[in-house]
């Protein structure tokens, strides 16, 4: 198995997190940690989940978390990279909508 | 429905939150030498974390889980000491906080049920192979 883990890079007003590893519950709370700080330094977060090889619903909540929290401070969060199962849980949800960096998530098109 | 007899290899216990990348991990040999292809038991480990997830999340104790195959099917029971669940709740708006994990569970399997066994609450689901 493959343990979880976030790597956060910062170029100005955006910044990169890339995920990897299994995001179970034993990572929801580091998963969380990484991406809140991200939305708290950078309006323009984009998380890359092209390194995941599990996401389960908790690991949903903690990007839908930072979502939520990067809308209420005029910001943006999206995912990139997703690629079978971990896709796969993201259409199933509806989440992977939402969270496109195309998508309806705040009205904003930057494409 | 009646509870499933144990046997050897059939079954493995989880407790904490740490153990869910083992039980993954035996879900998918089992699936797979059971005879679903790798996509049906990637399913059904997803399925099966959902459900180990929640024990852990909302009761005291562990579970338990249990797979064999019955005529062209992979069964697989997971038992907890919670309340028995209930499923066909639709699947939470996108930008909702809760409410995810179970309806997950039904999406993936062909039939999911919960219902009181002898040694708790058991939820069963099944997935046809080939």
């Amino acid at each position: 198995m493959a343990r979880f883990e976030a790597v956060t890079s910062v170029d100005g007003l955006r910044a990169a997190v890339a995920l990897s590893g299994e995001c179970d519950l034993s990572a929801r709370e580091e998963c969380t940690a990484a991406l809140m700080t991200a939305v708290d330094t950078s309006p323009q977060v984009v998380v890359d989940l092209g390194g995941l090889t599990f996401l389960d619903s908790s690991g949903v909540h903690s990007l839908v978390t930072a979502f939520r929290a990067a809308q209420d401070r005029g910001g943006r969060l999206s995912v990139v990279g997703a690629a079978g199962m971990v896709a796969h849980v993201l259409e199933i949800t509806g989440v992977g909508g939402l969270l496109s960096p195309d998508g309806d998530g705040d009205g904003a098109r930057d494409g | 429905m009646v509870e499933h007899p144990a046997l050897p290899g059939e079954s493995i216990a989880y407790q904490l939150v740490s153990d869910l990348a083992a039980v993954r991990a035996f879900v998918t040999a089992r699936a797979l030498a059971l005879g679903l292809s790798r996509d049906r038991a990637d399913l059904l480990t997803l399925a099966v974390n959902e459900l180990a997830t929640n024990t852990l999340q909302y009761t005291e104790e562990g579970g338990e889980v249990q797979l064999w195959s019955e005529s062209g099917q992979v069964f697989c029971d997971v038992l907890d000491q919670g309340p028995v669940l209930h499923f066909g709740a639709a699947m939470p708006a996108a930008d909702a906080m809760r409410g995810r994990g179970l309806a997950i569970v039904a999406m993936v399997c062909d039939h999911v049920a919960g219902f009181a066994g002898a040694r708790g609450s058991i939820v069963r689901l099944r997935l046809g192979i080939g």
